[in-house]
C-alpha cells in the first residue's frame, strides 16, 4: 500500500513537471494558449483586445471582445484613464507596430476586471500585453487571490511579441506579454483582476486575457490518485 | 523918470504930547529916544515902553561902565573918553503907503541938563541909523549880543545941518535940522552925536517930552508913488513868462510880487525905469499871475495885477508821449499810447491827435483831443500806422508836435493745416506703440509779418518750438517724440501753435492719438534645445486670451524676446510646435512686464501634437519622423532621434499650463 502511495506521488511530481513544460512552451501571439489545460476541467477565457464593446466616458466599461467557450461566463474591464493619458488609441500608429486598439492609461491609470467564478474556488491565467519603451509594465494584483509558480522561482513571464525599436534607440522600443497565474481559493471572495499602470510613467496596454478554472473537488483529487495506484497495482498483479 | 517929483508932501513926526511943527500932509511917527547910557534905558520917562528905543553910552574902548543915566544926554560925560550918543527910533506904522521921501526935518529940545559947564557949546550932527537895533543895544551891540559894524551905531552920512547946544538952557530952545535928500533910510531912526566927543568932558540934554522941554521929531517930505500900467505879456515859454508894465515916476525900482498884497517878491529889487522882467524857473502848463509895483526906499507903491498867463505845455517827445508796441515792429494792435506823467499843470494840458498811415500830418485844429488816460488807436489794415499829436495848455495855446511810428500793423492770423501724427510702430489698432513719434503740420504767415515761432504742445504740458522739417518744403514742420515707459496708456494730443512776428496767434485743434507703451520682454529657454542657432516660432499668449506669435533664433537654447501693442498683463504663456506651453504670471506698473522663461520656468520639450500633453500620441509622432523628420526635432538640431526622445520622456505625461 506505501508503495502504491509513493508511486502515486510520483506520478503527480510528474504532471506537475509535464505541466510546467507545456507552459514552457507556450509561444501564442496575442493569446496564451490554454490546450495546456488540456483535460483539467472546463475554463473560460475571456478575450479583450479590440476593446469593441466601450460604453461610457472614463472610466469606461468594456465587455470581453471574446468568452470561450460561447456562453462560458460573463466578464466586465472597467478602465480608468489618468490625465494626461491618451486613453484608447485606435491605430495603428507610428512607434506601435502593428498593434491596433491600445490603452494609453496614462500616470497610475487602471483596467478592473471581473469575470464569474465559483465558490469553490478559482486558478486565473491573466496575460497582459503592454509596451515597454517610453511607458512602463504595468502591475498586476488579484485580491484574495495568491500567486502561483509557473516555472520554478518565476511567478511572473513575459515575452517578447512585437519588436518596435528603431535605429539609435537607447533602449528596448517593444511588445510584451505579461502572464501570471493566481488561486482564489475556496470561499475566498473574488475582488477582480486590477491592472494598474506605474503612477509616474503610466502603461500602454494592447489587450488583456483572463483564463478561469474552477479548481477541482479535493475528494475527486484523491479518489482518482486512489484510482490510480488500485489500477497500476491489479496490472502489476495481472503480469505476475 | 525915477527921482522926478511929481508930488510932495509934508508930514510932521512927533512924539506923544509934542507940539506938531508941521501937520499935514507929513505923517507921524511915535519918536523913541534913547541917551547914550552905559545901563538899560528901559524906564524912561513917559514913552511907552513897548517902543523905547534906547542906546547905552559907552566909552570908546567899548566898556559900559560910563555910568551915564538919567535924561537923554549928547556928549562927554566926565572925561572926553567917555560920551554918549542919542538914538531915536520913529515907528512907521500908520506911515501912508508908499513915496519918495525928499527930504525931512527934525526937531530936538535943548533940555535943561547940563553937567559941569553952562558955558559950554557943543556942535550936534544927525545920522540916519542904517539898521535896525533894540532897546537892548549897547556901544558895540545892536542888540545886548550881534555887533554893530561900527561900534556906536550904524550910521550913515550926516544929514544935512548941525545945531549949537549952549550952557544949560531953561527955555528949552528948539534946534531943527533940515534937509533934503532923497534915497535915506528913515526906518530905523535918528542918532544924535556931537562932533566934540573925545575932546570936550561935558554932555548936553534933550528934551524927551517930560520936564527936559518935549521929544524929538522927525518931519519927511515925500512924493506918492503910482501904479504901474499894465501892459501885455511878452514871451512865454514852458517855464518862464516876460512880465511887462508901463514906468511910473519917482520911483527907485520895481518889484513884482505873486500877490496883490503880501506875497513873495518874485523879482526882487529891480532898476528904475524897468518895464519888464522875465521870470523863469516856472512849472509848464501853469496859470500865474504877478503884480508889479514900483518902490521908493523902502516904500512900495500900489502893485498892478498883469494879465494872468499860462505857460506852455511841455512839448511832445519820445520820452512824453510812449507806446506800448515798438515802432518798426510788427504788432497786431491795438496801440496804446500814454502820456508819461499824465495830464495838466506841470504838464500838458491836453493833445490833439490823429492816427493814420501818413509819417505826416498837416494840423487844421480840428482833430481830437486827448485829454486823459491812455489812447488806444487800432489799426484797420496791413501796414505802417503814425501817431501825429500836438501839445496844448490850459489856455489852449499848443506847443509843439510829433510824429511817432511806423507801428507794423497784421491783423491776420497765420494758417496751421494737416497736422499729423505718425508712429513708428502702430498696435493692431491702430495704437501708438514704443518707438518714435513724428507729428508734421503746415504752417504759413497770411500777413507779412512772418513767422515768428511754430509751437507744439503734447497733452497738457508746455509748448515747446517745433522745428522745421528737415528736407521738407517752406511751411512744413516736424517735431519727433519717442514713446517710452514714462508715457501713459490711452490718450494722448498734440496742439499745434504758430505766432506771426505781430504776435497774431493761431492754435490748432488737438489731434488725439491712442498710446499703449506696454511691453512684455525677457528671455524664453527652450528645454535641451541645440545650441546652435536656430529659429522657432514661439506662441505666446497673453491674458490666456491674445495670442502673439514670434519667430525667434536660440542660441544654447535661449532667445531674448519683446513684444510690444500689449495690453496690461497679468499672464503670458509661451509655446512652441514641440513643447509644452510655459505660463507666467507678470506684474508692472508702468507696463514694462518681464518674464524670462528659463531655469524652472524653461520651455519643456514633448508635446508634438499640440495637446499640451505628453502621452503616447506625442509618442507615436516622435517615432513616426524618426531619422529625419522635423515633426519630433525637440531639441532642434534638425532630425527626430533619440536626444528627442530622451526628452520627450523626461517630460513623459507632462501636462503644460493653460494659456
Amino acid at each position: 500500500m506505501v508503495k502504491v502511495l509513493i508511486k502515486s506521488a510520483a506520478l503527480a511530481v510528474i504532471l506537475t513537471i509535464v505541466l510546467f513544460a507545456a507552459v514552457a512552451a507556450q509561444s501564442s501571439n496575442d493569446i496564451w494558449n490554454d490546450e495546456w489545460w488540456g483535460d483539467r476541467g472546463p475554463n473560460v477565457t475571456y478575450y479583450w483586445d479590440d476593446w469593441a464593446s466601450l460604453i461610457g466616458d472614463n472610466p469606461y466599461d468594456v465587455e470581453p471582445d471574446l468568452v470561450l467557450p460561447p456562453g462560458g461566463g460573463a466578464g466586465l474591464a472597467v478602465v480608468t484613464v489618468e490625465d494626461p493619458g491618451a486613453a484608447l488609441i485606435e491605430g495603428p500608429l507610428p512607434g506601435f507596430g502593428s498593434k491596433t486598439n491600445f490603452w494609453d492609461l496614462g500616470p497610475g491609470g487602471a483596467m478592473h476586471i471581473n469575470v464569474d467564478v465559483n465558490h469553490n474556488g478559482m486558478v486565473f491565467w491573466v496575460q497582459v500585453t503592454y509596451h515597454q519603451g517610453i511607458a512602463v509594465e504595468p502591475v498586476v494584483d488579484v485580491p484574495g487571490a495568491s500567486r502561483m509558480l509557473l516555472l520554478p522561482g518565476k511567478y511572473e513571464l513575459r515575452q517578447v511579441i512585437e519588436d518596435t525599436s528603431l535605429p539609435g534607440d537607447s533602449e528596448p522600443q517593444r511588445w510584451v506579454t505579461y502572464m501570471s497565474l493566481w488561486r482564489l481559493d475556496p470561499g475566498v471572495t473574488f475582488g477582480g483582476i486590477n491592472i494598474t499602470a506605474d503612477g509616474d510613467m503610466g502603461a500602454i496596454i494592447d489587450g488583456v486575457i483572463i483564463d478561469a478554472r474552477i479548481l477541482p473537488e479535493p475528494t475527486a483529487v484523491v479518489l482518482g490518485v486512489l484510482g490510480n495506484c488500485a489500477l497500476i497495482g491489479w496490472l502489476r498483479r495481472r503480469r505476475h | 523918470m525915477g527921482g522926478k517929483r511929481s508930488q510932495v508932501s509934508r508930514r510932521t513926526i512927533r512924539s506923544p504930547g509934542f507940539r506938531a511943527v508941521r501937520m499935514a500932509p507929513v505923517f507921524l511917527l511915535v519918536l523913541v529916544a534913547l541917551t547914550v547910557q552905559p545901563a538899560l534905558a528901559a524906564t524912561w520917562g513917559p514913552y511907552n515902553a513897548s517902543t523905547l528905543r534906547c542906546i547905552y553910552a559907552a566909552d570908546t574902548a567899548g566898556t559900559s561902565s560910563g555910568g551915564i543915566t538919567g535924561t537923554l544926554r549928547l556928549g562927554a560925560y566926565s572925561t572926553s573918553s567917555v560920551y554918549a550918543r542919542v538914538l531915536a527910533a520913529f515907528p512907521t506904522t500908520g506911515m501912508p503907503g508908499p513915496a519918495l521921501i525928499t527930504g525931512g526935518t527934525f526937531t530936538a529940545v535943548h533940555s535943561a541938563y547940563a553937567n559941569y559947564s553952562s558955558t559950554v557949546t557943543i556942535t550936534v550932527s544927525i545920522f540916519s541909523i542904517t539898521r535896525s537895533w533894540t532897546s537892548s543895544a549897547t556901544w558895540t551891540t545892536y542888540d545886548g549880543t550881534n555887533a554893530w559894524t561900527t561900534p556906536g551905531g550904524q550910521k550913515g552920512s550926516a544929514l544935512n545941518g548941525t545945531q549949537t547946544f549952549v550952557g544949560n538952557p531953561t527955555d528949552y530952545p528948539v534946534k531943527t535940522w533940515t534937509w533934503t535928500a532923497t534915497g535915506v533910510d528913515y526906518r530905523y531912526g535918528i542918532e544924535m552925536q556931537s562932533q566934540q566927543e573925545g575932546s570936550i568932558s561935558y554932555r548936553k540934554g534933550v528934551g524927551n517930552g517930560g520936564s527936559e522941554g518935549g521929544a524929538p521929531t522927525l518931519t519927511l517930505t515925500y512924493n506918492p508913488l503910482a501904479a504901474p500900467g499894465s501892459a501885455a505879456v511878452g514871451t512865454v515859454t514852458t517855464s518862464s513868462i516876460q512880465w511887462k508894465w508901463n514906468d511910473i515916476s519917482d520911483e527907485d525900482g520895481f518889484r513884482v510880487y505873486d500877490a496883490s498884497s503880501g506875497g513873495t517878491n518874485k523879482s526882487g529889487n529891480l532898476a528904475a525905469n524897468t518895464v519888464s522882467w522875465t521870470e523863469s524857473g516856472l512849472s509848464p502848463n501853469t496859470s500865474y499871475t504877478r503884480y508889479p509895483c514900483g518902490y521908493s526906499f523902502n516904500y512900495e507903491g500900489p502893485r498892478t495885477a498883469l494879465p494872468t498867463t499860462v505857460t506852455l505845455s511841455v512839448p511832445p517827445s519820445t520820452s512824453t508821449v510812449t507806446c506800448d508796441k515798438p515802432t518798426n515792429t510788427w504788432s497786431k494792435g491795438p496801440f496804446t499810447f500814454t502820456a508819461v506823467g499824465g495830464f495838466g499843470a506841470g504838464k500838458v494840458q491836453y493833445y490833439r491827435y490823429a492816427w493814420d498811415k501818413s509819417p505826416t500830418h498837416t494840423w487844421s485844429g480840428s482833430e481830437s483831443q486827448w485829454s486823459s488816460g491812455t489812447l488806444q488807436c487800432n489799426a484797420t489794415s496791413t501796414g505802417s500806422w503814425y501817431l501825429h499829436v500836438k501839445g496844448y495848455n490850459s489856455a489852449n495855446v499848443e506847443n509843439g508836435t510829433l510824429d511817432l511810428g511806423p507801428y507794423y500793423y497784421e491783423g491776420t492770423a497765420p494758417t496751421v493745416d494737416n497736422v499729423t501724427t505718425t508712429p513708428e510702430n502702430v498696435g493692431s489698432t491702430g495704437n501708438y506703440l514704443k518707438g518714435k513719434m513724428w507729428v508734421g503740420a503746415e504752417v504759413a504767415d497770411e500777413g507779412g509779418s512772418g513767422l515768428a515761432s511754430v509751437q507744439i504742445k503734447l497733452d497738457n504740458g508746455d509748448y515747446q518750438t517745433m522745428p522745421a522739417k528737415e528736407g521738407g518744403d517752406p511751411g512744413e514742420y516736424e517735431k519727433e517724440y519717442t514713446i517710452d515707459a514714462s508715457w501713459a496708456n490711452g490718450t494722448h494730443s498734440v496742439t499745434i501753435r504758430a505766432t506771426d512776428g505781430a504776435g497774431n496767434t493761431t492754435t490748432s485743434e488737438p489731434v488725439e492719438f491712442e498710446v499703449n507703451k506696454n511691453e512684455v520682454s525677457g528671455t524664453i529657454g527652450l528645454q535641451g534645445f541645440t545650441s546652435a542657432l536656430t529659429y522657432r516660432d514661439v506662441v505666446l499668449v497673453l491674458n490666456g486670451t491674445t495670442a502673439k506669435v514670434v519667430n525667434l533664433g536660440f542660441v544654447n537654447g535661449v532667445s531674448a524676446y519683446s513684444i510690444v501693442d500689449v495690453p496690461d498683463l497679468t499672464s503670458i504663456s509661451a509655446k512652441t510646435a514641440w513643447s509644452l506651453r510655459k505660463k507666467m504670471s507678470v506684474s508692472a506698473e508702468d507696463g514694462q512686464y518681464v518674464a524670462n522663461f528659463i531655469g524652472s520656468n524653461v520651455v519643456r520639450g514633448g508635446d508634438l501634437n499640440g495637446d499640451n500633453v505628453v502621452n503616447a500620441l506625442d509618442y507615436s509622432v516622435l517615432r513616426g519622423a524618426w531619422g529625419s523628420g522635423s515633426a519630433g526635432d525637440i531639441n532642434g538640431d534638425g532630425y527626430t532621434d533619440n536626444a528627442d526622445y530622451l526628452i520627450l520622456k523626461a517630460n513623459w505625461y507632462g501636462k503644460g499650463d493653460a494659456q
